[in-house]
């Protein structure tokens, strides 16, 4: 694959340096919005997204972790989703760990 | 025949040699049972410690989403409310680690505790009062859920 297919992605330039919760009708940067505006086209074009989470202020919640990741994961397939995302923090380097916990819960996988 | 004394094994030093190491082998098993036993509870301890620590988080969480539902719920999104909103993520990040990383627990615990997490962080964003006292019921059930699989 070659470097053009991978969408460097600066959460907190790009996006929100505050994301929200699970719908669009509960606020703005929710876990939904971010789904449905970014990552949705990643998967339907074959691309691949590295999203860097560094400078976010407030914590993901569990809530825009499940709804943008989770929901991908279990419509997609785990594998697929492990492909097209990754995610860091430089500033939190648990964060991957927590994307990949909710990830897991949603798609089901042990 | 020799008028020399037969040699014997019972003569005083070898008797001596005898129950010393016999009184030595004895010590020693009673040492190590010894310290199976403080280890056992060393070990029983930590596990209800921990157990203990993990429930009282849980408590924690509940406590601060109620006053959070009173203080904030149906209202717009203020510095105050992305702080405690920020505070309670962080606790239930806190007990997540905490459990993943532990022997005491196992699959079941961390899946309910998914459940739980999810279920805190939606009722946080939540816009109706009514919606949101009936997610905290629920959370009770959850909480109390999570603390029987813990103490089985």
């Amino acid at each position: 694959m070659s470097s053009d297919n991978i969408i460097k992605y600066k959460f907190a330039e790009k996006y929100t340096e505050y994301p929200g919760g699970r719908f669009e009708r509960l606020g703005p940067f929710s876990g939904e919005d971010f789904r449905e505006k970014v990552l949705r086209e990643i998967f339907e074009t074959g691309k691949k997204i590295e999203i860097d989470a560094t400078g976010v202020v407030t914590s993901f919640s569990p809530s825009f972790l499940d709804e943008a990741f989770g929901t991908l994961a279990k419509e997609y397939g785990y594998e697929r989703f492990l492909d097209t995302v990754t995610m860091f923090s430089e500033d939190n380097p648990k964060l991957t760990d927590k994307m990949h916990y909710y990830v897991k819960r949603a798609a089901n996988v042990k | 025949m020799s008028n020399e004394p037969a040699v014997s094994i019972f003569n005083a030093a070898n008797i001596v040699g005898m129950v010393s190491a016999a009184m030595a082998v004895i010590s020693a098993i009673l040492s190590y049972l010894s310290y199976r036993k403080s280890s056992d509870e060393y070990e029983k301890n930590k596990k209800d410690n921990f157990i203990a620590s993990i429930n009282k988080c849980m408590d924690n969480v509940y406590i601060e989403l109620s006053d959070y539902i009173k203080n904030y719920i149906g209202k717009k999104d203020t510095k105050e409310k992305k702080i405690v909103r920020e505070r309670i993520v962080y606790s239930l990040e806190s007990i997540r680690i905490n459990l993943s990383g532990s022997s005491y627990t196992g699959s079941d615990v961390d899946d309910k505790f998914g459940d739980l997490s999810v279920k805190v962080s939606d009722t946080t964003f939540e816009i109706n009062f009514e919606k949101s006292m009936h997610d905290l019921s629920q959370i009770k059930g959850c909480i109390t859920n999570i603390k029987n699989i813990l103490m089985e």
